[in-house]
């Protein structure tokens, strides 16, 4: 009960902590070429790829122009206006011949309505890219308007043939010219002011940030070549290890003679999620609840102080009152009485007495004040020692959650080029490159894979360059692929055979199909579904010679849990398993009492 | 000059061959007026719209009066006033709607009759 109640607790945290990362207009878009030549688009939240695909970057020139001048405070066109006007150019350029050829028709054809459908169709293909056109001309533009009516001015001058379709044309040209000079006047300037740009890449795998290499981009050498195989037969080292054990639990559990406790096995099973998902939460707990306690003992501090400075400040107070106005009754004396004359004598040192204590009072007040200030001070100070504990606690939990739902972040701020990235002028840049995950040699799914692209003024340091765009992503087997996995199972043939008990562990192997989701990382990371055959040694008929079982069967949650349906080859006989792998058969113990 | 201009006789009968023009299934670019701009306008539209296959004519009423009851019969959408001496010229699209108007407070440059002919085509 108390696992679930977390498991929603950090959902919700999870939002809080997954914020995708801010990128303006994106100069960098990213396209998977997968084994099967299949292209995707990869999505910026969340971005995940098949980790034996090939990556290739596209970059948008004219929104790295547009951004390295806003970065340079020139501002150009807007990119978004650019990439209108060349859609609409090409447009038009595409529809003129169209416009000419269905006129001509219509000149020779017959002239009904399926003709004039045709001539109409012909004109809006070439009416609305020009309308577009020349209702977005930005006035960085506002040329084409004079050069199109000198040309056309000359050209009626010269007795040109001209028509509908030149005038159509003409257009075209002269915007699509004056678009291109518009282009290389501000790549000029960029170039006149020495913007460089470096577009990096890196791998985290191994625990190491490795950079990558990045054709024009880069001089580094590509990395070994490591496929991963979408069918896999053979068991790894490590699962041959496991096997042993599985063998070894198995004889273990079958001669202890008892049968299964599921309610062992779930309290073991909940003390290990427990302890995964509880620690974090249970820390976090303390920390808030010791925060409140510091608050409440800070305010009655505080409290305290604050009255205590404010009586001293009062008690000051009053004394210098007192005194003040026993000089003063003293003084009214001498009108009673004016032998008493000679008490003016005292009146400077009385003077002075009175002066000292309103000093003291003052400096008293002053003093009160540094006091107060200095407790508000520690107060603060404790209060944000304690925030920070909560912080960290918060992270932790973040942190659990996010091993199990999400991939993890590189800080891609403090990702820095090497001396191989190379300082590209603009008009160098090139417009897409490609990286072949196999290249990157050695990797696991979780596994992240950055990239980054800067640019700043050649004589600044790197290191403070702008960030451009950047985009990361997480490895994954997203392709569909074969692999064995080892298990134990529980095998029960329901009362049918030799055996004492209902259930007999078998060590199992298992050859599953599993597949990969581009949307979720619980799916990849945590529910991992595969389904397919296994293969359990067992000894249904107590004569310690094994049995070969066939089955079929699902396993999830990282294969930790399993069911299926068997067949005894040997003593024919049917039966249903769970299983369980290694990991958490040894959290729960093995199952038994 | 390409042989795509119509001129509407004066009097009433411009009126006419405007509404026989009307039926010809063609762009229709039409100067109102006899005065410099009007000139200026025909003389471009001709050479714009001049090809041997060009479905379009320009029409010159040099007698604008004599048109406008023609002119305001037709479907005009976007409201263009036509009427009085506001206009230099007007466009009519294929299916005979108003599409475009020059006023007086504008010149018929090149660029400006491309528009026109863009909105003709546009419709």
């Amino acid at each position: 009960m108390r696992v679930w109640a977390l498991t929603a607790g950090l959902m919700a945290l999870a939002c809080g902590c997954s914020a995708p990362s801010a990128v303006e207009d994106s100069i960098l878009s990213f396209e998977e070429e997968t084994l099967d030549s299949a292209r995707v688009l990869v999505k910026t939240d969340p971005a995940f790829v098949d980790i034996n695909s090939t990556i290739r970057v596209l970059v948008d020139k004219e929104a790295l122009r547009a951004r390295l001048l806003e970065e340079g405070g020139s501002p150009g066109v807007d990119p978004d206006i650019l990439a209108s006007l060349d859609r609409n150019l090409e447009a038009l350029a595409a529809a003129v011949p169209r416009m000419q050829v269905a006129f001509d028709t219509w000149q020779r054809g017959s002239r009904d309505e399926q003709a004039k459908t045709a001539l109409l169709e012909a004109l809006e293909q070439v009416g609305d890219p020009t309308l577009a056109i020349m209702n977005t001309l930005p006035r960085e533009l506002s040329s084409v308007e004079r050069r199109y009516n000198d040309k056309l001015e000359r050209a009626m001058i010269n007795r040109e043939p001209w028509g509908a379709a030149a005038s159509f044309s003409a257009f075209q040209e002269v915007a699509s010219e004056a678009v291109d000079e518009l282009r290389a006047k501000e790549v000029r300037r960029l170039q006149e002011q020495g913007i460089v740009v470096r577009f990096g890449a890196w791998s985290s795998a191994g625990g190491r940030l490795t950079p990558l290499h990045l054709a024009g981009f880069d001089e580094l050498d590509p990395g070994e070549f490591v496929e991963y195989e979408r069918v896999v037969v053979a068991l790894s080292d490590d699962q041959r290890g496991q096997w042993e054990s599985l063998v070894a639990k198995a004889e273990s559990i079958n001669q202890s003679g008892t049968d299964l406790d599921f309610g062992s096995m779930s309290d073991n099973l909940v003390d290990y999620l427990d302890e995964l998902l509880g620690g974090p939460l249970e820390s976090l707990d303390e920390e808030v609840g010791a925060a409140r306690a510091e608050t409440e003992t800070l305010a009655d501090t505080v409290k305290e102080n604050v009255h205590a400075s404010l009586a001293r400040i009062q008690a000051r107070g009053d004394l210098l009152k007192l005194i003040a106005k026993q000089k003063v009754a003293k003084y009214r004396a001498i009108g009673d009485n004016p032998a008493s004359l000679f008490l003016l004598a005292d009146l400077r040192d009385d003077a002075r007495e009175l002066l000292k204590e309103a000093q003291g009072f003052a400096r008293a007040v002053l003093a009160e004040k540094a006091t107060l200030e200095l407790n508000l001070t520690d107060a603060a100070a404790r209060l944000e020692q304690r925030a920070k504990g909560i912080e960290a606690g918060l992270l932790a939990l973040g942190q659990v959650y996010r091993s199990l739902t999400s991939a993890a972040s590189l800080n891609l701020a403090t990702l820095q080029f090497g001396e191989e990235v190379l300082a590209l002028d603009i008009a160098d840049v090139p417009e897409d490159t490609r990286l072949d995950l196999r290249y990157t040699g050695t990797r696991k799914p979780g596994d992240q894979v950055a990239f980054v692209m800067r640019g700043g003024p050649k004589g600044v340091d790197a290191k403070q360059h702008e960030t451009l765009d950047s985009r990361e992503f997480t490895l994954f087997r997203i392709l569909g692929n074969i692999s064995p996995t080892v298990s134990l199972a529980f095998a029960n043939p329901g009362g049918t055979t030799a055996l004492k008990t209902d259930f007999q562990a078998a060590p199992t192997y298992n050859l599953l199909y599993r597949w990969g989701d581009r949307d979720s990382a619980f799916f990849n990371r945590f529910f991992t579904p595969g389904v397919g055959l296994s293969f359990s040694a067992l000894d249904f008929d107590g004569d310690d010679n094994l049995e070969l079982g066939v089955g079929a069967t699902a396993a999830f949650f990282q294969d930790w849990v399993q069911v299926g349906y068997g067949y005894n080859v040997g003593t024919d006989d049917e039966y249903w398993f769970f299983g369980f792998s290694l990991p958490l058969l040894k959290a729960a113990g093995g199952g038994t009492q | 000059m390409p042989d795509n201009l119509i001129t509407l006789a004066s009097g009433p009968a411009g009126g006419d061959e405007l509404a026989t023009a009307l039926q010809r299934n063609v762009i229709l670019m039409v100067a109102l007026g006899e005065g410099q701009r009007e000139q200026d306008f025909v003389t471009r539209a001709q050479f714009m719209v001049g090809g041997d296959a060009d479905p379009a004519l320009v029409v010159w009423a040099k007698e604008p009066v004599h048109v406008q009851a023609t002119l305001a019969g037709l479907p005009n959408p976007h409201g263009h006033d036509v009427a009085g001496a506001a206009a230099v010229a007007c466009a009519i699209s294929i299916q005979g709607e108003i599409v475009d108007v020059i006023g007086q407070n504008e010149d018929p440059t090149f660029f400006r009759l491309l528009k026109m002919l863009a909105k003709a085509a546009s419709q």
